[in-house]
């Protein structure tokens, strides 16, 4: 459960199942054939991989997932702060602002934020 | 194989003088547009894949046979026979008459005693090109698998372009229906560029020239000038096609065509069988090349193309034959059996999925004439023009066209003169041949061996009836017996029957021995020495063959 992470094309694999969830595992073949054009050995294998690392689980031939696609998503950004920043969020902020300046739109939403987390705490 | 390997050989030794000239024809026309660089290796290949040639008088090739067999397949005759020939000559009143069959026999286990010889240089050379062509094959078929495991898990994207979570460079797989595989990691600002860069392959076929270039590559391995010549192949091919997309894309895509070129390089084995690989090959060079890009001059153009048709004349076509050779062809007509050694292509390859358009069909194909042909420079031609497919005609007036240059270059010469292959019972052929092909002047040594009958059983008497004119003289001939070719089981020596030493017919028995083998096929060829001891070039086809049947 520790690694988050999930190439483009895998990804887009889990976007089917999160969309379609609860979905049978025949259908989800299907589906992955259709929009993916892989082979059912393929599917198998990828949802196998992706639910031994804990995103997803297949009871009975249903898939369903055990974490949310917000939640994943969530821990990956986690992941790579703590991989890259130490785990500190200002100084994710702090490089992400010096190549792109802050829209005003963007500074409105941070301060929200912190205004709603704090109200939280 | 053996004669299948010379073949090759002879062949990419060809091939390299022009490789080397294409080179040099690169250099000076670095300038032009790359699609003609490439061109001229096509050209290479084209040698590189025909045995043979339209002959012309513009060639500049000196000999198609650089190689031939006496090099390397030491028929070893006389080192076998010299320790036997004393007791052989011992025996030599009794064996002038034919009516005294067993007189040989004694004789013949003492020199078949000697024939352990070890196997030719010839031989081992062969069986090693075979191993070396299996690995590359083995390389290309492990690469090609290694490459669809990584992309099993490839997405569709649209039309032949797919996504691939675990490869980090672009690349082309597929040889029927190509596609395009994109790392995911690729940037969508690049993406346009990579697009255009992979789909410019393709319209140019470079999906398909790649893995062919290879293919050829696999099968003469052992040249080192056709490594080079294939990387620098590779390499033209990715500045042309540099070139395609960019005439496609206009001016404007310059910069940033070359910024997604370099991130997209990663560095990778300089030989890579398969992929057409974005950033594989020599990337600071395809950016200058890239960011320097104008329409080329028209004159440019046609200059190359020239250059072209200039290098196919000159290189694509085989040195003519000599016209007094192809007198003494007459019109004898031989069938000849030497077709025995057929082989088959070694290799059926499967690159990138497409079993069906490259295979070594080609080189094996003409594997049966170059047994007689590889060691016929020289008058004799007949044997080989009555052999029975019209490609074994164009190879053999190719083979003849040899002894010219093998006069200015450094004559292969050997005190052995070649056998001519002349099977069929002696009676129906001797009265055919001998009016016929009698040159009227004596303008070269002439040898024409036959033999009755030409299958027999072990312990059965064979006759051999040789024709020789040479203005030298005749000395001590001797009827050599090959096993395969090139191993000598024993000779016994030729009497004269009629005519003089400058021109006669002489006469040998041999009896063979109970151990040949039913089914194995043996040859008998005839050689002498001269007054003037001036050595006997090889003269005719690989002897006369008669085969061993079932006791």
């Amino acid at each position: 459960m520790s690694d988050y992470q999930m190439g483009t094309v895998e990804a887009r694999f889990a976007d089917i199942i999160w969309e379609n969830e609860p979905i049978a595992s025949g259908e989800l073949a299907r589906r992955a054939e259709e929009v993916l054009r892989w082979k059912k050995t393929t599917t198998y294998t990828v949802l196998k991989r992706l639910c031994d690392k804990g995103i997803f689980q297949n009871i009975k031939g249903t898939v369903t997932s055990r974490i949310s696609r917000e939640e994943f998503y969530a821990r990956q950004s986690e992941q790579f702060v703590e991989e890259t920043f130490g785990g500190s969020l200002p100084a994710f902020l702090a490089a992400f602002t010096t190549r792109k300046s802050l829209t005003p739109d963007e500074v409105e939403q941070l301060r929200r934020l912190v205004a709603d987390y704090e109200e939280l705490s | 194989m053996d004669t299948l390997f010379l073949t090759i050989l002879n062949m990419s030794i060809v091939a390299s003088w022009v490789a080397a000239v294409v080179v040099i024809l690169r250099l000076l026309l670095h300038k032009a547009p790359k699609w003609i660089a490439v061109l001229l290796w096509a050209l290479v290949a084209v040698r590189l894949l025909c045995p043979f040639a339209v002959e012309t008088t513009f060639s500049l090739i000196p000999t198609t046979e650089p190689v031939a067999v006496e090099h390397i397949a030491p028929a070893a005759p006389d080192a076998g026979v010299s320790a036997v020939t004393p007791s052989v000559d011992a025996n030599t009143p009794s064996q002038a008459m034919p009516d005294q069959p067993s007189a040989p026999t004694p004789t013949v286990p003492v020199v078949v005693a000697t024939e352990p010889t070890p196997p030719s240089l010839l031989s081992i050379l062969s069986t090693v090109w075979v191993a070396g062509v299996a690995a590359m094959l083995l390389y290309t078929v492990i690469s090609y698998i290694c490459l669809r495991m990584r992309v099993r898990e490839a997405g569709f994207l649209e039309g032949r372009m797919w996504q691939c979570d675990r490869i980090d460079t672009p690349f082309i797989l597929g040889v029927i229906r190509p596609r395009i595989y994109l790392p995911s990691t690729l940037s969508s600002g690049d993406m346009t560029y990579v697009i255009a860069h992979e789909t410019a392959h393709i319209k140019r076929g470079d999906h398909l020239w790649k893995p062919l270039g290879f293919l050829l590559l696999a099968v003469y391995w052992f040249n080192p000038v056709l490594w080079i010549a294939y990387v620098l192949f590779c390499r033209d091919i990715e500045f042309a096609c540099d070139e395609k997309a960019l005439q496609t894309m206009g001016d404007g895509a310059k910069k940033p065509y070359s910024d997604a070129l370099i991130n997209c390089s990663i560095p990778r084995r300089l030989i890579a069988a398969c992929p057409l690989a974005f950033g594989e090959t020599g990337v600071k060079k395809r950016v200058v090349s890239i960011l320097n890009y104008k329409k080329p001059a028209f004159w440019i153009a046609a200059v190359a193309i020239v250059a072209c048709v200039a290098v196919s004349v000159f290189f694509l076509t085989d040195p003519a034959s000599p016209p007094e050779q192809k007198e003494t062809n007459g019109a004898i007509v031989t069938t000849t059996v030497s077709t025995v050694t057929t082989t088959q292509p070694t290799a059926s390859s499967t690159t990138f999925g497409a079993t069906e358009d490259t295979t070594t069909a080609p080189t094996a194909s003409t594997t049966p004439t170059t047994v007689t042909t590889t060691t016929a420079p020289s008058t004799t031609v007949p044997t080989t023009i009555n052999t029975t497919t019209t490609v074994k005609t164009t190879k053999a007036t190719a083979a003849t066209a040899a002894p010219t240059t093998k006069a200015t270059t450094p004559p292969t010469t050997k005190p052995t003169s070649a056998p001519t292959t002349k099977p069929t019972t002696a009676p129906t052929t001797k009265p055919t041949t001998t009016p016929t092909t009698k040159p009227t002047t004596n303008t070269g040594p002439y040898k024409q061996e036959t033999v009755t009958p030409t299958s027999v059983k072990p312990g059965e008497t064979l006759t051999f009836s040789v024709v020789i004119k040479d203005e030298d003289g005749v000395n001590s001939p001797k009827l050599s017996i090959y096993s395969g070719g090139y191993a000598t089981v024993g000779s016994v020596p030729l009497t004269r029957v009629s005519g003089d030493k400058y021109d006669g017919v002489y006469t040998a028995q041999f009896t063979v021995p109970e151990y040949f083998p039913a089914g194995s096929h043996y040859s008998g060829r005839a050689s002498y020495t001269r007054d003037n001891k001036r050595p006997v070039l090889a003269l005719g086809g690989g002897g006369v063959p008669f085969t061993i049947t079932e006791p």
